[in-house]
């Protein structure tokens, strides 16, 4: 039986980390649907619940729960006593690995999908449009709202790397050093491109164009469509990255 | 089963555990490791599971390295460590969703030690108390007849009649396919358990010995006041001196575990030395 992966070993120890985490993932699905169904009822309250912001807050939701929710996925392996039984259950370290990944990554988004539709439904039906016919907003349309998936493939290999990283408040220590990455990146990002382009440079984020503004006034640098269109494969590569080094991380594990 | 070879290992780099520490253990023997608070007894379990790796020398498993943690070791492993945890299950479903990772489990074995051990099936296991929390850890440890079985401070939470029973059990349970090793500061809990003694101090082993071997080398007995002549290490106790004298005579007694330890691991190498001066098992650093 190969050392690295078995299937009958893999789904052994899906079964066992669901038998004991189920009830708390249960209870967590509760409160997510509940979180979603305070919100929507409150812009329904409020406002039209119209397709713009139902993709909005779909996309914020998935991106805010789902941090919080793969940031403590290997919390056992934080506890000494919990990480004890983890790291010597006979299993190999990617059997361990993919029960968590696949928990928090492709279980949470199917989870998360169909709660935030059920509810969305539920307020739709409920709200007033003034006669105009409702309609959900969809994952697939001109607005490609199922690109947020890759970006929350991203956010989600980087709370996977906290989550493995640190020991205790994953969530609030991932967030913290993401900020601090993010700064250090837009500024050394800035700083760079100012050498080259000069003290005309106005704006410049990382990965995108830039801005200048001379004596004609402002413009913008910028890839053409067809070379701009690759960006998006820039959070899948990041979160592969990512990913693999949890993986390492995990294989690493000392108590 | 287990081949440590010229291990380094410390939390820290500057201050270390373990210096050019050296140890093999064989099938078919309790080991009993003994060491003061702080000595690394938990920490040198916990490279032989895999749960802290060498800085240098290797650490091996059946031949695997133990950092690895491939699953061909850990299914033929299995660690009681001293603080437990208990996941939100009864007896049945801890067994029903781990058993299965441990080819050899059984089933009657494991009900057999449950109803020796007097721990309930029915009730969730963070229901019970701690002892008996450990009493069923160590019903499954010893059901999943892995080849090798370490326990570290297992007696640790356990009443008197408990602690007579896991020494029934344990020495049942032991066979010519099996390497057992148990970590304890309670020495008297390992007396008529083991048959081999490990004493760890000053960041090595300072004592790997049968101990019938050491009974045909040493005495342990009772002396006057005036009466420690020849004795390789004495200490007072209410009953008079206690001493540990070379075996001169022949004759066979038995190992006064506790007085064997604070001779080995006080400051006085007398015992040390004599043992050392003939060896027998101790294996010198490679």
């Amino acid at each position: 039986m190969s050392q690295l992966f078995s299937f009958s070993r893999f789904s052994r120890l899906f079964r066992r980390h669901t038998a004991e985490f189920l009830p708390s993932y249960a209870m967590a699905t509760a409160v997510l649907a509940g979180g979603i169904g305070l919100v929507l009822g409150f812009v329904v309250y409020m406002n039209v619940l119209n397709t713009t912001i139902q993709g909005m807050l779909f996309m914020l939701g998935l991106l805010a729960a789902g941090a919080l929710f793969t940031a403590g996925i290997f919390a056992q392996y934080g506890a000494p006593k919990q990480a004890t039984v983890a790291l010597t259950l006979p299993a190999s370290q990617l059997e361990k690995y993919l029960v968590g990944w696949v928990y928090s990554f492709l279980i949470f988004s199917v989870v998360y999908t169909a709660a935030f539709y059920l509810v969305d439904w539920l307020m739709v039906s409920a709200d007033d449009w003034y006669g105009r016919p409702k309609e959900l907003f969809h994952l697939f349309d001109a607005q490609k709202i199922y690109e947020i998936y890759f970006y929350y493939a991203a956010l989600h290999a980087g709370a996977l790397w906290g989550a493995i990283f640190f020991e205790k408040n994953h969530f609030l220590k991932t967030a913290f050093g993401a900020l601090v990455l993010a700064v250090v990146l837009v500024a050394a990002n800035y700083q760079v491109v100012k050498a080259f382009a000069g003290d005309k440079l106005q704006m410049a984020s990382p990965f995108s164009g830039i801005t200048l503004n001379d004596a004609t006034g402002f413009y913008r640098v910028s890839l053409p469509e067809a070379q701009a269109q690759w960006y998006i494969l820039l959070p899948l590569v990041l979160a592969a990255l990512l990913w693999r080094a949890t993986y390492l991380r995990l294989t690493e594990k000392q108590l | 089963m287990v081949r440590i070879r010229n291990l380094h290992f410390g939390y820290s780099r500057r201050v270390p555990l373990f210096e050019n520490l050296s140890l093999t253990l064989e099938r078919g023997h309790i080991y009993g490791l003994l060491g003061k608070n702080g000595a690394g007894k938990s920490t040198l379990l916990k490279n032989i599971v895999g749960l802290a790796f060498p800085q240098a020398g290797t650490c091996e498993v059946n031949g695997h390295p133990a950092a690895a943690r491939l699953p061909v070791v850990l299914e033929d492993l299995f660690f009681l460590p001293e603080e437990l945890h208990a996941p939100a299950l009864t007896a049945d479903q801890f067994v029903a969703h781990t058993a299965g990772f441990y080819p050899k489990f059984s089933e009657v074995q494991f009900h057999r030690y449950l109803a020796e051990l007097e721990v309930p099936r029915q009730t969730k296991l963070p229901k019970l108390s701690f002892g008996q929390q450990k009493k069923f850890m160590i019903a499954f440890a010893l059901a999943a007849n892995t080849g090798l079985l370490v326990l570290d401070e297992p007696t640790n939470g356990l009443d008197i009649p408990s602690k007579v029973q896991f020494r029934k059990t344990l020495a049942g349970a032991l066979s010519e396919d099996r390497c057992m090793i148990i970590s304890t500061h309670q020495v008297r809990d390992l007396d008529s358990l083991i048959d081999t003694v490990l004493v760890v101090h000053n960041r090595e082993i300072v004592l790997n010995a049968d101990l019938d071997q050491l009974a045909e080398r040493l005495t342990f007995g009772t002396a006057g006041p005036a009466d420690t002549a020849g004795a390789l290490y004495a200490e007072p106790s209410v009953r008079g001196r206690q001493v540990v004298r070379p075996n001169l005579g022949g004759s066979y007694g038995k190992v006064d575990l506790e007085l064997l330890f604070n001779a080995v691991a006080g400051d006085n190498p007398a015992v040390v030395n004599y043992l050392n001066a003939t060896p027998a098992r101790h294996e010198p650093a490679v």
